[in-house]
Protein backbone atom coordinates (compact mmCIF):
# COMPACT_ATOMS: atom_id res chain seq x y z
CA UNK A 1 0.00 0.00 0.00
CA UNK A 2 1.35 3.39 -0.92
CA UNK A 3 2.70 5.63 1.84
CA UNK A 4 0.28 8.54 2.54
CA UNK A 5 1.54 11.82 1.12
CA UNK A 6 0.27 15.37 1.36
CA UNK A 7 -1.37 16.27 -1.93
CA UNK A 8 0.51 19.45 -2.72
CA UNK A 9 2.20 20.69 -5.83
CA UNK A 10 5.64 20.55 -4.15
CA UNK A 11 5.00 16.90 -3.24
CA UNK A 12 4.06 16.22 -6.84
CA UNK A 13 7.31 17.80 -8.04
CA UNK A 14 9.31 15.84 -5.44
CA UNK A 15 7.61 12.57 -6.40
CA UNK A 16 8.27 13.19 -10.09
CA UNK A 17 11.98 13.77 -9.25
CA UNK A 18 11.92 10.61 -7.19
CA UNK A 19 10.45 8.64 -10.09
CA UNK A 20 13.10 9.97 -12.48
CA UNK A 21 15.81 8.97 -9.99
CA UNK A 22 14.29 5.52 -9.54
CA UNK A 23 14.21 4.95 -13.31
CA UNK A 24 17.83 6.08 -13.58
CA UNK A 25 18.70 3.71 -10.69
CA UNK A 26 17.00 0.81 -12.47
CA UNK A 27 19.02 1.51 -15.61
CA UNK A 28 22.27 1.75 -13.64
CA UNK A 29 21.53 -1.41 -11.66
CA UNK A 30 20.66 -3.30 -14.83
CA UNK A 31 23.97 -2.21 -16.37
CA UNK A 32 25.81 -3.26 -13.21
CA UNK A 33 24.04 -6.64 -13.22
CA UNK A 34 24.94 -7.22 -16.87
CA UNK A 35 28.58 -6.36 -16.18
CA UNK A 36 28.64 -8.66 -13.14
CA UNK A 37 27.06 -11.50 -15.13
CA UNK A 38 29.78 -11.05 -17.78
CA UNK A 39 32.46 -11.17 -15.07
CA UNK A 40 30.74 -14.18 -13.46
CA UNK A 41 30.81 -16.23 -16.67
CA UNK A 42 34.44 -15.27 -17.34
CA UNK A 43 35.30 -16.46 -13.82
CA UNK A 44 33.36 -19.71 -14.21
CA UNK A 45 35.92 -20.86 -16.79
CA UNK A 46 38.81 -19.95 -14.46
CA UNK A 47 37.06 -21.68 -11.62
CA UNK A 48 36.53 -24.89 -13.59
CA UNK A 49 40.20 -24.87 -14.62
CA UNK A 50 41.28 -24.26 -11.01
CA UNK A 51 39.04 -27.15 -9.83
CA UNK A 52 40.53 -29.48 -12.42
CA UNK A 53 44.05 -28.41 -11.42
CA UNK A 54 43.12 -29.05 -7.78
CA UNK A 55 41.84 -32.54 -8.56
CA UNK A 56 45.02 -33.39 -10.47
CA UNK A 57 47.24 -31.91 -7.75
CA UNK A 58 45.33 -33.86 -5.08
CA UNK A 59 45.68 -37.09 -7.06
CA UNK A 60 49.46 -36.56 -7.44
CA UNK A 61 49.92 -35.48 -3.84
CA UNK A 62 48.04 -38.40 -2.30
CA UNK A 63 49.74 -40.90 -4.61
CA UNK A 64 53.14 -39.47 -3.57
CA UNK A 65 52.06 -39.61 0.07
CA UNK A 66 51.08 -43.27 -0.17
CA UNK A 67 54.42 -44.15 -1.74
CA UNK A 68 56.32 -42.01 0.80
CA UNK A 69 54.53 -43.65 3.72
CA UNK A 70 55.42 -47.06 2.33
CA UNK A 71 59.12 -46.25 1.97
CA UNK A 72 59.78 -43.99 4.95
CA UNK A 73 57.16 -45.37 7.41
CA UNK A 74 53.83 -43.58 8.04
CA UNK A 75 55.01 -42.13 11.37
CA UNK A 76 58.18 -40.57 9.94
CA UNK A 77 56.25 -38.97 7.08
CA UNK A 78 53.47 -37.68 9.34
CA UNK A 79 56.05 -36.11 11.66
CA UNK A 80 56.97 -33.74 8.81
CA UNK A 81 53.43 -32.42 8.49
CA UNK A 82 52.16 -29.22 10.04
CA UNK A 83 54.30 -26.69 8.18
CA UNK A 84 51.89 -23.80 7.54
CA UNK A 85 51.71 -22.06 4.18
CA UNK A 86 51.57 -18.26 4.17
CA UNK A 87 49.03 -16.60 1.90
CA UNK A 88 48.69 -12.98 0.79
CA UNK A 89 45.21 -11.56 1.00
CA UNK A 90 43.93 -8.26 -0.30
CA UNK A 91 40.50 -6.85 -1.06
CA UNK A 92 39.71 -5.65 -4.58
CA UNK A 93 36.76 -3.59 -5.71
CA UNK A 94 34.97 -5.05 -8.72
CA UNK A 95 32.09 -2.80 -9.90
CA UNK A 96 31.77 -1.71 -6.31
CA UNK A 97 31.79 -5.29 -4.99
CA UNK A 98 34.49 -6.03 -2.42
CA UNK A 99 36.08 -9.33 -3.50
CA UNK A 100 39.02 -11.02 -1.77
CA UNK A 101 42.18 -11.74 -3.76
CA UNK A 102 44.13 -14.63 -2.21
CA UNK A 103 47.54 -15.72 -3.49
CA UNK A 104 50.27 -18.03 -2.25
CA UNK A 105 53.76 -16.56 -2.55
CA UNK A 106 56.13 -18.43 -4.87
CA UNK A 107 58.41 -20.81 -2.95
CA UNK A 108 61.59 -18.95 -2.01
CA UNK A 109 63.70 -22.14 -1.80
CA UNK A 110 63.51 -22.16 1.98
CA UNK A 111 63.28 -25.69 3.37
CA UNK A 112 60.77 -26.73 6.02
CA UNK A 113 62.92 -29.65 7.16
CA UNK A 114 66.40 -31.07 6.69
CA UNK A 115 66.72 -32.79 3.30
CA UNK A 116 69.62 -34.98 4.43
CA UNK A 117 67.93 -38.02 5.89
CA UNK A 118 64.57 -37.59 4.23
CA UNK A 119 63.63 -40.08 1.50
CA UNK A 120 63.17 -38.91 -2.06
CA UNK A 121 59.55 -40.07 -1.99
CA UNK A 122 58.84 -38.00 1.09
CA UNK A 123 60.41 -34.97 -0.53
CA UNK A 124 58.34 -35.59 -3.67
CA UNK A 125 55.24 -35.82 -1.47
CA UNK A 126 56.17 -32.56 0.30
CA UNK A 127 56.60 -30.83 -3.08
CA UNK A 128 53.33 -32.32 -4.36
CA UNK A 129 51.51 -31.13 -1.23
CA UNK A 130 52.97 -27.65 -1.65
CA UNK A 131 51.47 -27.65 -5.18
CA UNK A 132 48.20 -28.95 -3.74
CA UNK A 133 48.14 -26.11 -1.20
CA UNK A 134 48.72 -23.62 -4.04
CA UNK A 135 45.90 -25.24 -6.04
CA UNK A 136 43.60 -24.97 -3.00
CA UNK A 137 44.47 -21.27 -2.68
CA UNK A 138 43.74 -20.78 -6.42
CA UNK A 139 40.35 -22.51 -6.05
CA UNK A 140 39.58 -20.51 -2.89
CA UNK A 141 40.43 -17.35 -4.81
CA UNK A 142 38.24 -18.01 -7.86
CA UNK A 143 35.35 -19.65 -6.00
CA UNK A 144 35.25 -16.92 -3.36
CA UNK A 145 35.15 -14.26 -6.08
CA UNK A 146 32.50 -16.27 -7.88
CA UNK A 147 30.39 -16.55 -4.73
CA UNK A 148 30.75 -12.85 -3.93
CA UNK A 149 29.84 -11.85 -7.50
CA UNK A 150 26.93 -14.32 -7.50
CA UNK A 151 25.63 -12.84 -4.25
CA UNK A 152 26.00 -9.34 -5.69
CA UNK A 153 24.10 -10.33 -8.85
CA UNK A 154 21.28 -11.68 -6.69
CA UNK A 155 21.32 -8.54 -4.57
CA UNK A 156 21.29 -6.29 -7.65
CA UNK A 157 18.46 -8.32 -9.14
CA UNK A 158 16.48 -7.95 -5.94
CA UNK A 159 17.08 -4.18 -6.01
CA UNK A 160 15.98 -3.92 -9.66
CA UNK A 161 12.87 -5.96 -8.90
CA UNK A 162 12.13 -3.87 -5.81
CA UNK A 163 12.43 -0.67 -7.80
CA UNK A 164 10.43 -1.96 -10.77
CA UNK A 165 7.76 -3.87 -8.86
CA UNK A 166 7.37 -1.84 -5.68
CA UNK A 167 9.02 1.58 -5.53
CA UNK A 168 8.18 2.89 -8.99
CA UNK A 169 4.53 1.67 -8.95
CA UNK A 170 4.20 3.20 -5.47
CA UNK A 171 5.57 6.52 -6.66
CA UNK A 172 3.28 6.33 -9.68
CA UNK A 173 0.33 5.74 -7.38
CA UNK A 174 1.35 8.67 -5.19
CA UNK A 175 1.78 10.90 -8.23
CA UNK A 176 -1.66 9.83 -9.45
CA UNK A 177 -3.17 10.52 -6.03
CA UNK A 178 -1.58 13.97 -5.80
CA UNK A 179 -2.53 14.81 -9.40
CA UNK A 180 -6.12 13.65 -8.88
CA UNK A 181 -6.43 15.58 -5.65
CA UNK A 182 -4.96 18.72 -7.19
CA UNK A 183 -7.30 18.39 -10.21
CA UNK A 184 -10.26 17.90 -7.92
CA UNK A 185 -9.29 20.99 -5.93
CA UNK A 186 -8.85 23.02 -9.12
CA UNK A 187 -12.29 21.96 -10.30
CA UNK A 188 -13.84 22.86 -6.96
CA UNK A 189 -12.09 26.20 -7.08
CA UNK A 190 -13.44 26.94 -10.56
CA UNK A 191 -16.97 26.02 -9.47
CA UNK A 192 -16.75 28.21 -6.38
CA UNK A 193 -15.45 31.13 -8.46
CA UNK A 194 -18.27 30.67 -10.94
CA UNK A 195 -20.84 30.71 -8.16
CA UNK A 196 -19.28 33.82 -6.65
CA UNK A 197 -19.27 35.48 -10.06
CA UNK A 198 -22.96 34.60 -10.58
CA UNK A 199 -23.84 35.90 -7.13
CA UNK A 200 -22.04 39.19 -7.85
CA UNK A 201 -23.82 39.57 -11.21
CA UNK A 202 -27.19 38.83 -9.60
CA UNK A 203 -26.63 41.41 -6.88
CA UNK A 204 -25.55 44.07 -9.45
CA UNK A 205 -28.63 43.35 -11.60
CA UNK A 206 -30.96 43.60 -8.66
CA UNK A 207 -29.47 46.96 -7.69
CA UNK A 208 -29.91 48.27 -11.25
CA UNK A 209 -33.34 46.70 -11.70
CA UNK A 210 -32.28 44.59 -14.65
CA UNK A 211 -34.15 41.43 -15.13
CA UNK A 212 -32.12 38.83 -17.06
CA UNK A 213 -33.04 35.27 -17.66
CA UNK A 214 -29.35 34.42 -17.97
CA UNK A 215 -28.63 35.96 -14.57
CA UNK A 216 -31.66 34.35 -13.02
CA UNK A 217 -30.56 31.03 -14.41
CA UNK A 218 -26.96 31.53 -13.30
CA UNK A 219 -28.10 32.54 -9.82
CA UNK A 220 -29.89 29.29 -9.50
CA UNK A 221 -26.65 27.33 -9.76
CA UNK B 1 86.42 -58.08 14.18
CA UNK B 2 84.63 -59.00 17.37
CA UNK B 3 85.17 -62.74 16.93
CA UNK B 4 83.09 -65.51 18.43
CA UNK B 5 80.87 -63.11 20.44
CA UNK B 6 78.70 -62.79 17.35
CA UNK B 7 78.37 -66.55 16.92
CA UNK B 8 75.10 -66.83 18.88
CA UNK B 9 73.58 -63.73 17.28
CA UNK B 10 74.60 -64.84 13.81
CA UNK B 11 73.17 -68.32 14.34
CA UNK B 12 69.85 -66.74 15.34
CA UNK B 13 70.05 -64.39 12.38
CA UNK B 14 70.63 -67.25 9.93
CA UNK B 15 67.53 -68.96 11.27
CA UNK B 16 65.50 -65.74 10.96
CA UNK B 17 66.86 -65.06 7.49
CA UNK B 18 65.37 -68.35 6.33
CA UNK B 19 61.96 -67.15 7.50
CA UNK B 20 62.01 -64.00 5.40
CA UNK B 21 59.15 -63.44 2.96
CA UNK B 22 60.05 -65.18 -0.33
CA UNK B 23 60.48 -63.21 -3.55
CA UNK B 24 57.57 -65.11 -5.11
CA UNK B 25 55.22 -63.44 -2.60
CA UNK B 26 56.11 -59.96 -3.91
CA UNK B 27 55.79 -61.00 -7.55
CA UNK B 28 52.37 -62.49 -6.87
CA UNK B 29 51.20 -59.62 -4.63
CA UNK B 30 51.66 -56.97 -7.36
CA UNK B 31 48.41 -58.07 -9.02
CA UNK B 32 46.35 -59.09 -5.97
CA UNK B 33 43.25 -57.47 -4.50
CA UNK B 34 43.54 -56.17 -0.93
CA UNK B 35 41.66 -59.08 0.76
CA UNK B 36 43.80 -61.58 -1.20
CA UNK B 37 46.94 -59.66 -0.25
CA UNK B 38 46.01 -59.74 3.45
CA UNK B 39 45.29 -63.48 3.23
CA UNK B 40 48.67 -64.07 1.54
CA UNK B 41 50.43 -61.96 4.17
CA UNK B 42 48.79 -63.95 6.96
CA UNK B 43 50.43 -67.08 5.51
CA UNK B 44 53.90 -65.54 5.90
CA UNK B 45 56.03 -64.81 8.94
CA UNK B 46 53.91 -61.65 9.42
CA UNK B 47 50.85 -63.80 10.20
CA UNK B 48 51.17 -63.67 14.03
CA UNK B 49 51.41 -59.86 13.88
CA UNK B 50 48.22 -59.41 11.82
CA UNK B 51 45.30 -58.54 14.08
CA UNK B 52 42.83 -57.15 11.53
CA UNK B 53 42.32 -56.76 7.82
CA UNK B 54 42.61 -53.01 7.24
CA UNK B 55 45.52 -51.03 5.79
CA UNK B 56 46.33 -49.63 9.25
CA UNK B 57 46.47 -53.23 10.53
CA UNK B 58 49.01 -54.12 7.83
CA UNK B 59 51.13 -51.08 8.82
CA UNK B 60 50.85 -52.04 12.48
CA UNK B 61 51.79 -55.64 11.69
CA UNK B 62 54.90 -54.49 9.82
CA UNK B 63 55.93 -52.21 12.72
CA UNK B 64 55.28 -54.91 15.35
CA UNK B 65 57.04 -57.55 13.28
CA UNK B 66 60.10 -55.32 12.86
CA UNK B 67 60.12 -54.65 16.58
CA UNK B 68 59.84 -58.37 17.31
CA UNK B 69 62.37 -59.60 14.76
CA UNK B 70 64.88 -56.73 14.78
CA UNK B 71 64.29 -54.78 18.01
CA UNK B 72 65.56 -57.63 20.18
CA UNK B 73 68.85 -58.11 18.33
CA UNK B 74 71.00 -55.80 20.56
CA UNK B 75 69.85 -57.84 23.58
CA UNK B 76 71.37 -61.00 22.10
CA UNK B 77 74.93 -59.62 22.41
CA UNK B 78 76.79 -57.44 24.88
CA UNK B 79 79.56 -54.85 25.09
CA UNK B 80 81.01 -53.52 21.86
CA UNK B 81 78.98 -56.01 19.85
CA UNK B 82 75.77 -54.60 21.29
CA UNK B 83 76.97 -51.11 20.38
CA UNK B 84 77.66 -52.29 16.84
CA UNK B 85 74.16 -53.75 16.46
CA UNK B 86 72.61 -50.72 18.14
CA UNK B 87 74.36 -48.52 15.62
CA UNK B 88 72.25 -50.12 12.90
CA UNK B 89 69.04 -49.21 14.71
CA UNK B 90 69.89 -45.62 15.60
CA UNK B 91 68.25 -44.30 12.44
CA UNK B 92 64.84 -44.75 14.12
CA UNK B 93 66.05 -42.84 17.19
CA UNK B 94 67.23 -40.01 14.94
CA UNK B 95 63.80 -39.93 13.27
CA UNK B 96 62.15 -39.84 16.71
CA UNK B 97 64.44 -37.07 17.96
CA UNK B 98 63.62 -34.95 14.93
CA UNK B 99 59.90 -35.69 15.35
CA UNK B 100 60.07 -34.51 18.98
CA UNK B 101 62.04 -31.38 18.05
CA UNK B 102 59.61 -30.54 15.21
CA UNK B 103 56.59 -31.24 17.38
CA UNK B 104 57.88 -28.99 20.15
CA UNK B 105 58.68 -26.23 17.65
CA UNK B 106 55.13 -26.51 16.26
CA UNK B 107 53.64 -26.42 19.77
CA UNK B 108 52.15 -29.94 19.58
CA UNK B 109 51.14 -31.79 22.73
CA UNK B 110 53.28 -34.64 24.11
CA UNK B 111 50.53 -37.16 23.25
CA UNK B 112 50.31 -35.88 19.70
CA UNK B 113 54.09 -36.17 19.25
CA UNK B 114 54.15 -39.62 20.84
CA UNK B 115 51.63 -40.88 18.29
CA UNK B 116 54.11 -40.11 15.53
CA UNK B 117 57.12 -41.92 16.98
CA UNK B 118 58.53 -45.09 15.44
CA UNK B 119 59.90 -47.96 17.48
CA UNK B 120 63.58 -47.39 18.18
CA UNK B 121 66.14 -48.28 20.82
CA UNK B 122 65.05 -45.61 23.33
CA UNK B 123 62.99 -46.94 26.25
CA UNK B 124 59.59 -45.36 26.92
CA UNK B 125 60.75 -43.67 30.13
CA UNK B 126 63.45 -41.85 28.17
CA UNK B 127 60.99 -40.88 25.45
CA UNK B 128 58.71 -39.38 28.12
CA UNK B 129 61.64 -37.46 29.62
CA UNK B 130 62.54 -36.15 26.14
CA UNK B 131 58.95 -35.05 25.60
CA UNK B 132 59.02 -33.14 28.88
CA UNK B 133 62.39 -31.44 28.17
CA UNK B 134 61.87 -27.75 27.35
CA UNK B 135 64.52 -27.40 24.61
CA UNK B 136 67.11 -29.23 22.51
CA UNK B 137 69.92 -28.66 25.02
CA UNK B 138 67.81 -30.22 27.79
CA UNK B 139 66.99 -33.15 25.49
CA UNK B 140 70.72 -33.69 24.95
CA UNK B 141 71.17 -33.77 28.73
CA UNK B 142 68.38 -36.34 29.09
CA UNK B 143 70.10 -38.53 26.50
CA UNK B 144 73.49 -37.95 28.12
CA UNK B 145 72.40 -39.72 31.32
CA UNK B 146 72.17 -43.19 29.77
CA UNK B 147 75.11 -42.22 27.47
CA UNK B 148 73.04 -42.53 24.32
CA UNK B 149 75.19 -42.16 21.19
CA UNK B 150 72.88 -39.52 19.75
CA UNK B 151 73.48 -37.22 22.76
CA UNK B 152 76.80 -36.02 21.30
CA UNK B 153 75.20 -35.25 17.96
CA UNK B 154 72.29 -33.43 19.59
CA UNK B 155 74.52 -31.46 21.96
CA UNK B 156 76.73 -30.37 19.07
CA UNK B 157 73.72 -29.47 16.93
CA UNK B 158 72.00 -27.50 19.71
CA UNK B 159 75.09 -25.39 20.47
CA UNK B 160 74.52 -21.71 19.69
CA UNK B 161 70.72 -22.01 19.89
CA UNK B 162 70.11 -22.43 16.12
CA UNK B 163 66.71 -22.25 14.42
CA UNK B 164 64.69 -25.46 13.87
CA UNK B 165 66.00 -26.14 10.33
CA UNK B 166 69.67 -25.51 11.20
CA UNK B 167 69.28 -27.74 14.24
CA UNK B 168 67.86 -30.57 12.12
CA UNK B 169 70.55 -30.23 9.46
CA UNK B 170 73.31 -30.17 12.09
CA UNK B 171 71.77 -33.18 13.84
CA UNK B 172 71.60 -35.15 10.57
CA UNK B 173 75.18 -34.26 9.63
CA UNK B 174 76.54 -35.07 13.08
CA UNK B 175 74.55 -38.29 13.30
CA UNK B 176 75.81 -39.77 10.02
CA UNK B 177 79.39 -38.58 10.62
CA UNK B 178 79.20 -40.01 14.13
CA UNK B 179 77.81 -43.39 12.97
CA UNK B 180 80.66 -43.74 10.48
CA UNK B 181 83.28 -42.76 13.06
CA UNK B 182 81.77 -45.14 15.63
CA UNK B 183 81.70 -48.06 13.16
CA UNK B 184 85.40 -47.47 12.41
CA UNK B 185 86.20 -47.25 16.13
CA UNK B 186 84.40 -50.54 16.81
CA UNK B 187 86.68 -52.22 14.25
CA UNK B 188 83.76 -53.57 12.28
CA UNK B 189 84.96 -53.37 8.65
CA UNK B 190 81.63 -54.45 7.16
CA UNK B 191 79.81 -51.77 9.13
CA UNK B 192 82.45 -49.11 8.46
CA UNK B 193 82.45 -49.66 4.71
CA UNK B 194 78.65 -49.77 4.65
CA UNK B 195 78.32 -46.51 6.58
CA UNK B 196 80.94 -44.87 4.34
CA UNK B 197 78.87 -45.88 1.30
CA UNK B 198 75.71 -44.72 3.06
CA UNK B 199 77.30 -41.29 3.62
CA UNK B 200 78.18 -41.16 -0.11
CA UNK B 201 74.62 -42.16 -1.03
CA UNK B 202 73.20 -39.57 1.35
CA UNK B 203 75.40 -36.84 -0.07
CA UNK B 204 74.47 -37.74 -3.63
CA UNK B 205 70.76 -37.83 -2.79
CA UNK B 206 71.00 -34.56 -0.86
CA UNK B 207 72.77 -32.88 -3.81
CA UNK B 208 69.95 -34.03 -6.12
CA UNK B 209 67.32 -32.79 -3.67
CA UNK B 210 69.02 -29.38 -3.32
CA UNK B 211 69.28 -29.12 -7.10
CA UNK B 212 65.59 -30.05 -7.53
CA UNK B 213 64.49 -27.60 -4.85
CA UNK B 214 66.80 -24.82 -6.05
CA UNK B 215 68.35 -24.37 -2.61
CA UNK B 216 71.62 -22.46 -2.41
CA UNK B 217 74.47 -22.83 0.11
CA UNK B 218 74.90 -26.55 -0.62
CA UNK B 219 78.13 -26.89 1.37
CA UNK B 220 76.13 -26.61 4.62
CA UNK B 221 74.42 -29.93 3.85
CA UNK B 222 77.51 -32.03 3.02
CA UNK B 223 78.19 -34.92 5.41
CA UNK B 224 81.93 -35.59 5.64
CA UNK B 225 83.48 -39.06 5.79
CA UNK B 226 82.34 -40.71 2.54
CA UNK B 227 84.76 -42.52 0.23
CA UNK B 228 83.58 -41.62 -3.25
CA UNK B 229 81.60 -38.37 -3.11
CA UNK B 230 83.69 -35.40 -2.03
CA UNK B 231 82.57 -31.85 -1.28
CA UNK B 232 83.52 -30.66 -4.79
CA UNK B 233 81.45 -33.32 -6.55
CA UNK B 234 78.61 -32.63 -4.09
CA UNK B 235 78.69 -28.92 -4.89
CA UNK B 236 78.78 -29.55 -8.65
CA UNK B 237 75.84 -31.98 -8.57
CA UNK B 238 73.87 -29.63 -6.32
CA UNK B 239 74.50 -26.90 -8.91
CA UNK B 240 73.08 -29.15 -11.67
CA UNK B 241 76.37 -30.40 -13.17
CA UNK B 242 75.49 -34.13 -13.37
CA UNK B 243 78.60 -34.79 -15.48
CA UNK B 244 80.53 -34.71 -12.20
CA UNK B 245 79.00 -38.11 -11.38
CA UNK B 246 81.07 -39.80 -14.11
CA UNK B 247 83.80 -40.12 -11.49
CA UNK B 248 81.56 -42.70 -9.78
CA UNK B 249 81.81 -45.16 -12.71
CA UNK B 250 84.42 -47.39 -11.11
CA UNK B 251 82.83 -47.37 -7.66
CA UNK B 252 80.00 -49.31 -6.01
CA UNK B 253 77.81 -46.32 -6.90
CA UNK B 254 78.40 -46.79 -10.66
CA UNK B 255 74.71 -47.54 -11.28
CA UNK B 256 73.80 -44.15 -9.82
CA UNK B 257 76.13 -42.22 -12.15
CA UNK B 258 73.62 -42.29 -15.03
CA UNK B 259 70.66 -41.21 -12.87
CA UNK B 260 69.22 -37.83 -13.78
CA UNK B 261 66.13 -37.75 -11.58
CA UNK B 262 65.78 -38.19 -7.84
CA UNK B 263 63.59 -41.29 -8.34
CA UNK B 264 66.16 -43.02 -10.57
CA UNK B 265 68.93 -42.05 -8.20
CA UNK B 266 67.11 -43.40 -5.17
CA UNK B 267 66.43 -46.74 -6.86
CA UNK B 268 70.10 -47.05 -7.90
CA UNK B 269 71.35 -46.05 -4.44
CA UNK B 270 68.96 -48.48 -2.75
CA UNK B 271 70.29 -51.33 -4.89
CA UNK B 272 73.90 -50.32 -4.20
CA UNK B 273 73.32 -50.14 -0.43
CA UNK B 274 71.45 -53.48 -0.35
CA UNK B 275 74.29 -55.08 -2.32
CA UNK B 276 76.81 -53.61 0.09
CA UNK B 277 74.82 -54.88 3.06
CA UNK B 278 74.59 -58.31 1.38
CA UNK B 279 78.41 -58.36 1.15
CA UNK B 280 78.35 -57.91 4.94
CA UNK B 281 76.27 -61.08 5.07
CA UNK B 282 79.44 -63.00 4.30
CA UNK B 283 81.04 -61.60 7.48
CA UNK B 284 80.20 -64.64 9.59
CA UNK B 285 82.17 -63.52 12.64
CA UNK B 286 81.20 -59.83 12.72
CA UNK B 287 78.18 -57.51 12.67
CA UNK B 288 77.90 -57.79 8.86
CA UNK B 289 75.23 -60.47 9.05
CA UNK B 290 73.14 -58.27 11.38
CA UNK B 291 73.62 -55.37 8.96
CA UNK B 292 72.44 -57.47 6.02
CA UNK B 293 69.47 -58.88 7.95
CA UNK B 294 68.29 -55.50 9.30
CA UNK B 295 68.52 -53.76 5.93
CA UNK B 296 66.76 -56.66 4.20
CA UNK B 297 63.99 -56.60 6.79
CA UNK B 298 63.60 -52.83 6.38
CA UNK B 299 63.30 -53.24 2.61
CA UNK B 300 60.89 -56.15 3.08
CA UNK B 301 58.69 -53.96 5.35
CA UNK B 302 58.76 -51.10 2.84
CA UNK B 303 57.74 -53.43 -0.02
CA UNK B 304 54.87 -54.89 2.02
CA UNK B 305 53.59 -51.42 2.94
CA UNK B 306 53.83 -50.35 -0.70
CA UNK B 307 52.06 -53.44 -2.05
CA UNK B 308 49.37 -53.11 0.62
CA UNK B 309 48.72 -49.55 -0.55
CA UNK B 310 48.67 -50.61 -4.18
CA UNK B 311 46.08 -53.26 -3.42
CA UNK B 312 44.03 -51.06 -1.06
CA UNK B 313 43.87 -47.97 -3.29
CA UNK B 314 44.06 -49.92 -6.56
CA UNK B 315 47.13 -47.94 -7.64
CA UNK B 316 48.66 -48.47 -11.11
CA UNK B 317 50.55 -51.77 -11.04
CA UNK B 318 53.35 -50.56 -13.33
CA UNK B 319 54.34 -47.64 -11.09
CA UNK B 320 54.44 -49.86 -8.00
CA UNK B 321 56.13 -52.85 -9.70
CA UNK B 322 58.99 -50.54 -10.75
CA UNK B 323 59.51 -49.51 -7.12
CA UNK B 324 59.36 -52.95 -5.53
CA UNK B 325 61.56 -54.67 -8.11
Amino acid sequence: MAEPVSPTRSTLLAKRDQKRLALQGVDLLKNKRDALIGEFFALVQDSLKAREALNNAAKDAYFSLLIAKAFDTPEAVESLSGTPIDVHMEVESLYGVKVPKISAPAPDGALAFSPIGVGAKTLEAATAFRKLAEAIVAVANTENRLRKIGEEIKKTNRRVNALEQISIPEINEQIKFVTDTLDQRALEEVTTLKRIKAAILARDAEEQGIVSAHIEKGAGL
Amino acid sequence: MAGSGFAYLNARLRARRNQMVPEAFFQQAVGQSFPDFVRSLEDTVYGPDMVGDSLADVDRAVTNHMQRMVGDLPGLVSGNMREAVNLLLLQSDLTNLKTILRGKAAGQSAEEIKGRLVSGTLPEVLINALLQAPDAASMAQVLQLPTHPLAKALRGAAAGNPDALSLEVALDRDFYAFSLEKARRLREPALASYFALQVDALNLATAFKLQALGVGGAEGYFVPGGSHVNAIMFGRVAAGDFGAMEALNATPLAAASSARTLGELERALRRALLEKAAQGGRDTLGAGLALDYIRRKEWEGARIRLLARRAFYNLPTDAVAKEVA
